[in-house]
């Protein structure tokens, strides 16, 4: 299939329960950057495709049911498979106390929601000192 | 195989050994249609058993062999026996697997390598009856981005509007002295995806404001008179802002 559009070699894990925040991230990292993205909208179904496909980048959000974003960290880092692809956390502006909760789960940055649809790419790759 | 349809307006396709990069342009590209990309295998066979789907669109040669045995299954459960298909193969193939195949009449079409993307999009607009939405975008135009979110919303205002509904409903509990801690709890959790995702769409106002309405309802802090009086208002801005037109760049809205 032909395509209008070069992709680039980074893939990119979205994990978040919100489908609104996926496909704007999905549709924002594909169409600014030409990343490939994968979706997962839990921390469980996110650890799973994490280990299977190997992503650049898993961007994780902070509240979600049953598994949250501080297990999912956890269990991504405890898995050889993901343990050393880093991680951006999505988290809404919300509790002053949260750099402190995430600091020392060995993120890579944090990102704050609602993020720049326009500049989301440019916020990842700005926090793991990639080249666009 | 579970593929009993889900009542629904917006069409659901199914892409099967191709991008989920293709999946979302083409999801711009019909306007907005719900369109999921799975790998071949397991991951295929489980979503199509989800059910609901209003198209199947098969990438043979990427599919390999799992492609004939999906499309066996498919033709095999009733309720996905009808499902229409479009089959994006080598010519050469398919005058070997067209027959084993096409059990039905109207419902398998095929799409002959190399499939351009307009073509594919062009034949998924036929087969569901829906029309194609304005030229799609191109990587890294801010103005494209900016389209892709417009239908976005489009797709999810009604689902955040019924967000926003909750929150009204503790709003009005709260102000009859009636709100229970399970809906000040989902409004809570509520008002707290708004205030994540509105912003993305244009409506910085909207995040803001769902904002202090999640600081409102966050446990345990006390809500009196006051407090439910203030909700009250909050809920009212919050409603308004999310009616009107998203604020993104290049649109009316944002200037």
């Amino acid at each position: 299939m032909n395509r209008p559009t070069t992709m680039s070699a980074r893939r990119a894990l979205v994990i978040d329960d919100d489908e609104a925040v996926r496909e704007v991230a999905r549709a924002s990292l594909e169409l600014m950057a030409g990343w490939e993205v994968l979706a997962a909208d839990s921390g469980s179904a996110g650890l799973a495709l994490a280990s299977a496909a190997r992503p650049d980048v898993i961007l994780v959000d902070v509240i979600m049911p049953e598994m949250d974003g501080v297990a999912t960290v956890a269990a991504l880092r405890a898995t050889p498979a993901t343990r050393d692809i880093p991680i951006i956390l999505l988290t809404a502006v919300a509790q002053d106390d949260e750099p402190d909760r995430f600091r020392g789960l060995g993120v890579a940055g944090v990102i704050a929601k609602p993020f720049d649809a326009l500049h989301l790419a440019d916020a990842v790759a700005a926090t793991l000192d990639w080249d666009r | 195989m579970d593929g009993a349809p889900r009542p629904t307006s917006t069409p659901r396709i199914l892409l099967v050994g191709l991008s989920a990069e293709l999946a979302t342009w083409l999801g711009h590209r019909l306007g907005g249609a719900t369109v999921v990309h799975a790998p071949p295998g397991r991951a295929a066979l489980d979503a199509l058993g989800q059910g609901g789907w209003s198209l199947l669109v098969l990438d043979h040669e990427r599919a390999g062999s799992a492609a004939l045995d999906l499309l066996r299954r498919v033709r095999a459960a009733a309720a996905t026996a009808e499902l229409p298909i479009l089959h994006c193969l080598e010519r050469a193939a398919a005058s070997r697997l067209v027959p084993a195949l096409a059990t039905r009449p109207g419902v398998l079409r095929l799409l002959f390598q190399p499939v351009e993307r307009e073509e594919l999009a062009r034949a998924a607009a036929e087969c569901l009856g829906v029309t194609l939405a304005p030229a799609p975008p191109s990587s890294g135009d801010a103005r494209a981005m900016t389209a892709a979110i417009t239908a976005m919303w489009q797709r999810f205002r009604a689902p955040t509007l019924e967000r926003v509904a909750v929150v009204e409903q503790a709003t009005t509990a709260l102000l009859q002295e009636e709100l229970d801690a399970g809906l000040r709890e989902r409004a809570f959790h509520e008002a707290h995806r708004l205030a994540g995702s509105v912003g993305t769409f244009g409506f910085a106002d909207g995040s803001r404001l769902a904002h202090e309405v999640e600081q409102l309802l966050r446990p345990p802090r006390a809500l009196g008179t006051a407090e439910a009086l203030r909700l009250a208002d909050l809920v009212s801005q919050l409603r308004y802002a999310l009616e009107q037109a998203p604020a993104l760049p290049g649109t009316p809205a944002a200037r």
